[in-house]
């Protein structure tokens, strides 16, 4: 056995003993808070996500003696601090009104970069992602059931085959995106 | 999501996003499905607000919904040149029911072809006789709703239906315009059978938000069919809607 010397070490330790799941229940915690941050509307989430772990990593060794549960219940908690902190300094900023989404333009770079990150799939993945995207309402759930049955798999499971290959897609769209540098949507400073 | 939980249902939530990988796939599904379903304007009114005002509050969700913008917007486009490339397979097509008669009189000797040389002027008769008194008139015009669509005729949702009967004078099509559709200086209706066959119709009235043409009983047969819809713009060129309605006569 070894002692865990870095702080990092620690946490992962506290984790779990097994270093493999502790890396991994760190990648979900990560994860799941991000996904808080982003739907309490704070933008860059990440960097709130990261900052939440550093206070929980530096408390580490204060609390960890006397600490009883799931150790989730503390990240949460952490959070919950950081998400107030943020929505205060939000607060005291100048209000700026949410921009509206706007539908690109066929010239935008989203078009252009979705058509270079579409390129990049097989033909099948990408006929499958515009097909599952294409019809509205009802009729979607019709069409979802015959493209499942096509490929004998079930709903469900193309569901997440299409999440999978759209998580792709709009990493990739965005990065080619912000590689392009400034768009036309940025709202000039008032 | 919307931001409707209570701090209980709250906290419940956000403890299986730190816990369940699983969870975090359907919650991004679930927002992805959100997102589509606000870009493709079909929430209602209140839930779009709370889209508005709490959904889409950060920089990652608005890229989110443009992100979504673009790729619908392909899915749709892709469907659109699906639907204008199909090529049906050429059936030799059965004869019909004037040429089976046809050729089944041939083959008849004379006493049975005046015999029903005879019946067949007084069942026309009888028939002509019943027609007089339900002879179809304008206000016997069956009228369908239809509304545009990306998809195509092999792919599509169930199309509106219309059954025919004698009574029917014929069909009365509103064509239900998108709502982004700019100011046009008319409308040119196409009408595709199932043989990819196609004539214009003749636009009877027009507005901000429908076309409506009218298809006589005897100008139309039992199948599906496709509307293309083009706007004939100011300066006199022409531009077809993306989509198509469909319907089924019977």
């Amino acid at each position: 056995l070894t002692t865990p010397t870095e702080p990092f070490d620690e946490l992962l330790d506290w984790l779990d003993g097994d270093r493999e799941a502790a890396g991994k229940k760190y990648e979900t915690i990560r994860t799941g808070l991000i996904r808080i941050f982003v739907s309490h509307g704070l933008s860059d989430a990440e960097s709130y996500a990261d900052e939440t772990i550093d206070r929980v990593t530096k408390r580490l060794p204060e609390i960890r003696p006397t600490y009883v549960g799931d150790p989730v219940a503390y990240f949460r908690g952490v959070a919950r601090y950081v998400l107030r902190e943020a929505i205060r300094k939000k607060e005291v900023a100048v209000e700026i009104l949410p921009d509206p989404v706007i539908e690109p333009t066929k010239s935008s770079d989203m078009a252009d970069c979705l058509k270079q990150c579409l390129g990049q799939l097989s033909q099948d993945k990408r006929e499958l992602m515009l097909d599952y995207h294409v019809h509205e309402g009802q009729a979607k759930v019709k069409l979802h059931m015959e493209m499942a049955g096509e490929l004998s798999i079930s709903k469900g499971a193309l569901r997440t085959r299409v999440h999978h290959l759209r998580s792709y897609l709009e990493e990739c769209v965005l990065k080619c995106v912000a590689e392009r540098g400034p768009k036309q949507n940025t709202r000039p400073p008032s | 999501l919307l931001g409707q939980l209570d701090t209980e249902n709250e906290e419940r939530l956000e403890l299986r996003l730190l816990t369940d990988d699983s969870f975090i796939e359907e919650f991004d599904t679930i927002v992805d499905e959100i997102t589509d379903q606000y870009v493709r304007d079909e929430l209602q009114a209140t839930e779009r607000q709370q889209v508005e005002q709490y959904f889409l509050k950060s920089t990652e969700r608005k890229n989110k919904a443009r992100f979504a913008a673009e790729l619908l917007r392909a899915a749709d486009e892709r469907a659109d040149e699906v639907a204008d490339t199909s090529v049906k397979p050429v059936v030799p097509s059965k004869p019909g029911i004037f040429e089976r008669l046809r050729s089944f009189w041939k083959t008849q000797s004379f006493a049975p072809r005046l015999a029903t040389t005879v019946a067949t002027i007084l069942i026309l008769v009888g028939v002509g006789s019943l027609f007089r008194t339900s002879t179809p008139t304008p206000e016997n015009y069956k009228t369908i709703n239809l509304t545009i669509s990306a998809s195509n005729r092999a792919t599509g949702s169930k199309p509106e239906t219309v059954k025919l009967s004698p009574e029917t004078a014929g069909i009365r099509i509103e064509l239900n315009l998108p709502n982004q559709t700019e100011p046009a200086k008319g409308y040119r209706v196409e009408l595709k059978d199932e043989q990819e066959a196609s004539r214009d119709l003749p636009v009877k009235e027009w507005n901000a938000q429908s076309v409506i043409v009218e298809v006589p009983a005897n100008k139309i047969t039992r199948g599906s069919y496709l509307i293309h819809l083009h706007v004939m713009n100011p300066d006199n060129t022409e531009q077809r809607i993306r989509g198509s309605y469909s319907f089924v006569v019977e």
